[in-house]
């Protein structure tokens, strides 16, 4: 056992000695986690929407209201003399104007069109389309149930003049923003953990975060190739095997030092990912516990096989990040699993990523316990198991 | 001049000999093919729809006509591509399904339901739709509720408007309080057979800079992202890091030893750098082009593209070199770069950015400026369109490389 | 004085290749001695080391080191050996200090004890002062003398060294030699590997020359030398331009003149007397116009043996 941590220690002084190391340990992943789980805002944030009311009644005055209220964009209203000016401001998305004779065409039961113009760029372009869509589509309820009473009233009868014509929309319109309004959910969405309520965002963010542990755990964990690459290149290898310490020793060692830091990267980056940006990783910490650990063998196991397969320190640095990258890809890290067809779907049953993606899913986002993700972590340990038996049948010291 | 070439064939060669250099070639095209793959964008042109459809068992226990019009709806030839609808007469197995991750989410339809929406008692009561979902697919979940709201708001919207029409034409005396309902049921009727001679209302007319529609392939953007992420490497890693190679190895002071100046000495290794990166380049291109038919746009475009992506891309890794110490230093900080970069440029978004300040971050990046004219290029651009995109790559790479020379013979690294 | 190491028949053929790399060879190594395998490169020397060391598996044949067969009883050998690689195999980012005690840790050491033996290694090698700097930052020759330096942390019996001072400056390469001999003085048994023949000259009690994996010939530098017999080797240096066939042609046939071997501008001829048959091949290589820009007479060395053995020069 002392020949075991002596060798992982040494492994680990090696691979920190260089500071930049730490670049890869921990910073990258966390600026990674951070930009890519989807917790920062939108780019629409710092856009403005502008508005110009040419109409300025009650009901163009209603619209923006609900414009303000349908999206994160800030709504700015501002007069036709203004446009051009502001359409050279950086942070403009986009100008909706709405035309004079608004509420006139609409209490005539007439439909009217607005222009929305694009002056930013296209990403904060169409988060503006698409306020504008909502708040529209939510007063187009209002507006319809409106013209749906003056249509019925004028089959039956008469307006005495424009007034009462008017009034009697006006009033429909508010019986129907207040209907609207009182109307309770009509669905109710339920989980299989009853104490908590399903939230996209919450469960985007989880999926997110769990893509980018799994990525920046596994590139590192491959890159066990490079640390026996650089043994079997420098000769170090050789040299130790005139020691008294068998094949077995070694590979353990090797492998105990690369799991052990990236335990403490994982525990890092985990407890980032609650603190920081508020990732629900469920109810159970064993299982937590038992998954990731169960990934990491996995994943330096194969980083092992690799080490075997390349010839130097320098293909194993390029075989590692290539096959760490693509494994990520196809196991769901970067692009929601849920969203590949049936043949990606079943190609990626041979990944380790989808398996640990899998598990950190049904953990996070199921809330399940350690024994629903014994079968995850069981499959982690086959592969474990079968990269470490090809490695040792391939090892050799030079 | 043909002292630059010299060097930086040589350098080709040098890169090509080692599996390493293949490796980096392989790397780009296997991850493009890893994209397209996952993403479906192969079979946009088969034509065959690149998401499958979404599979949700329904349970109807609504003892009134609404439940079985949502079943019927969501059951149309329309949906089929979006919708995969399974009957089931029991919740609880319903939600066992669900559970076992047979189904994205159960909708399960009170007996109540219609009652509580076009009942007598108003809309006010409460019996809404239980969807009971499957955590794990986020999206797909999203797409469902997002669907069923819609119907459901469909419904709502057309029950208000007669309940205000009906209660309008009742305090206007046009009709009686016990012709309500049945005037209710006309009017709601004719809403759902679009008769009611009600206008749409509000349209929104949407007037993008990009008036004409072109067919962009994904892949098209996917490709120069994953490209452009490993070239990053290409040239830091393993272009930069040639140049210290050559003072450790004794080659640099050897070439100096001759009459060749530091700095064309330099100038062959930035040639040398931006032939690998180009033929790296080149060949994703090549590849995709032939294997998948992807069309990447105007060739001369494309051509002065990649030269000008390298250019920029190479002033990065010369410039790394000339801060780095070792080669093992260069390695590191390439690689960081690289995937630094491939974050703020958009590699891993295939093609797409950051919004906002760290959208204007992104544009130190070689990566922003390709994906940009990429994405110009095929969206129907011509060279003409990237005329700010290749200024400001060759820009980038020309000020670096300046600043590379100055730090070079300020370390006296380009003397022996 | 017992055998520390024997090695019987010793071959290896290596996967795909039908001559062997080691043919069947066997030498004893006594005690205390100092023994050199000394050949060009490719005869067979590292891979007679792998062996000795249980790196490699030989195809056939055995070899015992202090009683322990290399075949059954490998972890035996590995604790009393100490090997020192051709290469430096110690890792660059560590320190000297770190790099011994982590070896020191694989021969089973540690505690006070490691530490002790660390400082010592350290005083020999005459590195006490570097000891807290990085392996990268030594030059060749200090990076050299920590190599050793490793192999002797747990106070081998025996010490194989594979050509230790390949491609240094000659003042580490005194250096080295002289630690070599240190060590024996106190006992150490050594296994000597080079292509030097100063080096095996200077070191050895007893050579083994290799080549082509077959040991050719094995005794004391004196043993050794009379296998060329009695006779002197003759060095005439002779131009270029001269023809060199009718040149050896002609003094083959001089009395007294065994053998001659041309090299690469250089004569080589072994004869018995040197003194009395120079004047004649100065003659003879005079009547066949060759110019002579030197000529000398040295007494046999272990370059003239392997010459006369193989008809190769050590160094070619």
């Amino acid at each position: 056992m002392k020949k075991i941590y002596n060798i992982a220690w040494k492994d680990i002084k090696n691979r920190f000695s260089n500071p930049t190391e730490l670049m890869f340990f921990l910073v990258l992943p966390i600026i990674f986690t951070y930009l890519l789980s989807g917790t920062i805002g939108s780019s629409g944030e710092t856009y403005q929407l502008l508005v110009v009311d040419q109409d300025q009644t009650s009901l163009s005055g209603q619209l923006v209201e609900g414009l303000d209220a349908a999206g994160s964009l800030q709504v700015e209203l501002i007069s036709n003399d203004d446009v051009e000016a502001a359409t050279e401001e950086d942070n403009t998305a986009a100008i909706l104007t709405i035309p004079a004779g608004f509420q006139e065409c609409l209490y005539r039961g007439d439909s009217i069109d607005l222009a929305l113009e694009e002056t930013g760029d296209e990403g904060a372009y169409d988060a503006a389309e698409q306020q504008v869509f909502t708040a529209v589509e939510q007063m187009g309820q209002v507006i319809l149930a409106a013209n749906v009473s003056m249509v019925e009233y004028e089959k039956r009868g008469e307006f005495a003049d424009d007034t009462a014509r008017n009034m009697y929309y006006e009033e429909s319109y508010i019986r129907a923003e207040a209907a609207f309004i009182d109307l309770p959910q009509r669905v109710e969405m339920r989980t299989p953990d009853e104490g908590v309520i399903y939230e996209r965002e919450n469960a985007s963010n989880v999926q997110a975060s769990a893509g980018q542990l799994i990525t920046w755990v596994f590139i590192p964990l491959l890159a066990t190739a490079v640390v026996l690459a650089d043994e079997r290149t420098t000769g170090t290898l050789r040299r130790l095997f005139t020691t008294p310490t068998n094949k077995a020793t070694f590979l353990l060692g090797t492998i105990l030092g690369q799991l052990l830091a990236a335990w403490v990267q994982m525990a890092l980056l985990v407890i980032f990912g609650i603190h920081v940006l508020g990732i629900d990783w469920g109810n159970s910490i064993p299982g937590l516990v038992v998954l990731l650990l169960a990934f990491s063998l996995a994943a330096t196991a194969l980083g092992t096989l690799l080490g075997t397969l390349a010839r130097s320190t320098e293909q194993a640095g390029g075989l590692a990040p290539i096959t760490g990258m693509v494994m990520a890809l196809v196991g769901g890290c970067w692009y929601p699993g849920e969203l590949f067809s049936d043949t990606v779907k079943t190609v990626n049953q041979f990944l380790p990523t989808t398996w640990a993606l899998q598990g950190l899913n049904d953990l996070g986002l199921r809330r399940l316990g350690l024994v629903e993700i014994l079968p995850e972590a069981g499959i982690l340990m086959i592969f474990a198991a079968v990269f470490f038996a090809l490695a040792i049948w391939r090892f050799r010291y030079e | 001049m043909v002292k630059l070439l010299v060097i930086g064939l040589k350098d080709l060669k040098v890169a090509f000999r080692d599996r390493v250099g293949w490796i980096m070639l392989v790397g780009p095209f296997a991850l493009t093919l890893a994209m397209g793959f996952v993403t479906g964008a192969f079979s946009v042109s088969t034509g065959e729809p690149a998401i499958e459809a979404t599979k949700v068992v329904v349970v109807n226990e609504d003892e009134g006509e609404l439940g079985e019009a949502m079943v019927t709806w969501l059951r149309d030839e329309s949906l089929h591509a979006v919708l995969n609808i399974t009957v089931e007469s029991s919740a609880a197995r319903a939600r066992d399904h669900v559970d076992e991750g047979d189904f994205v989410a159960a909708l399960i339809l009170p007996f109540d339901f219609s009652e509580a929406i076009l009942g007598a008692e108003g809309l006010e009561q409460e019996s809404p739709i239980e969807m009971y979902v499957y955590p794990g697919q986020p999206i797909r979940v999203s797409i469902v509720r997002s669907m069923i709201e819609r119907f459901v708001a469909r419904v709502d919207a057309g029950v208000v408007s007669s309940k205000v029409a009906v209660s309008g034409l009742i305090g206007a005396g046009l009709i009686q309080p016990q012709e309500a309902n049945k005037v209710g049921r006309e009017i709601g009727e004719a809403q759902v057979t679009m008769e009611s001679g009600a206008a749409a209302g509000i349209t929104v007319q949407s007037q993008r800079v990009e008036e004409e529609e072109v067919d962009i392939q994904p892949l098209a953007l996917l490709a120069p992202s994953m490209a452009m992420l490993f070239l990053m490497y290409t040239v830091s890693g393993i272009g930069g890091r040639s140049i210290l190679a050559e003072r450790e190895d004794g080659t640099l002071p050897r070439m100096l030893s001759t009459p060749t100046d530091g700095a064309w000495i330099l100038g062959g290794k930035v040639i040398g750098v931006v032939l690998v990166g180009v033929a790296q380049l080149a060949i994703v291109i090549g590849a995709t082009s032939l294997l998948f038919k992807l069309e990447w746009g105007d060739t001369i475009g494309v051509v002065v593209l990649i030269v000008a992506a390298v250019f920029g891309a190479a002033g990065w890794g010369i410039l790394l070199a000339a801060f780095a110490r070792t080669t093992e230093q260069v390695s590191t900080m390439g690689s960081a770069l690289m995937l630094f970069f491939g974050l703020l440029g958009g590699s891993f978004f295939g093609g797409g950015s950051f919004g906002g300040v760290l959208g204007t971050i992104g544009k130190i990046t070689p990566n922003a400026w390709a994906q940009e004219g990429f994405a110009i290029l095929a969206g129907a651009g011509t060279l003409a369109d990237l005329q700010g995109t290749i200024l400001g790559l060759v820009v980038m790479g020309s000020l670096l490389f300046s600043v590379a020379v100055l730090v070079f013979r300020r370390r006296g690294l380009m003397r022996c | 004085m017992s055998n520390m190491i024997e090695a019987q028949a010793l071959t290896k053929y290596y996967n795909g290749t039908p001559d062997p790399a080691v043919d069947e060879v066997s030498f004893v190594v006594r005690q205390g001695e100092i023994f050199s395998l000394l050949g060009p490169n490719g005869a067979g020397k590292s891979t007679t080391i792998s062996m000795l060391s249980c790196l490699l598996k030989p195809t056939s044949g055995d070899a015992h080191i202090d009683g322990a067969s290399v075949i059954r009883a490998p972890q035996k050998v590995k604790e009393v050996i100490g090997v020192v690689p051709q290469e430096i195999a110690l890792y660059p980012k560590l320190t000297a200090y770190e790099n011994l005690i982590f070896w020191g840790r694989l021969y089973g050491m540690g505690g006070k004890v490691l530490r002790k033996r660390v400082d010592e290694v350290l005083d020999l090698t005459g590195l006490r002062e570097r000891a807290k700097d990085r392996v990268e930052t030594y030059s060749g020759g200090m990076q050299r003398r920590i190599n050793i330096g490793v192999g002797l942390l747990h106070e081998p019996k025996v010490i194989f060294m594979d050509e230790p001072t390949v491609g240094i400056d000659p003042q580490s390469r005194r250096s080295i030699l002289d630690t070599v001999k240190s060590l024996n003085e106190q006992g150490m048994t050594v296994l000597y590997t080079t292509h030097y023949m100063e080096e095996a000259q200077e070191l050895s009690d007893r050579i083994g020359i290799i080549d082509h994996g077959e040991m050719i010939a094995l005794g004391t530098q004196q043993e050794l030398t009379q296998l060329v017999g009695e006779q002197d080797v003759v060095e005439m240096h002779i131009a270029e331009e001269s023809s060199r066939t009718e040149v050896v042609q002609a003094l083959e046939q001089v009395q007294g003149v065994h053998q001659v071997q041309p090299l690469n501008g250089t004569m080589r001829l072994f004869v018995d007397d040197g003194n009395a048959v120079l004047p004649n091949l100065i003659t003879v290589a005079n009547e066949q116009n060759a110019k002579i820009t030197s000529a000398s007479i040295q007494e046999p060395n272990l370059e003239a043996v392997f010459l006369h053995l193989t008809g190769r020069a050590l160094r070619d």
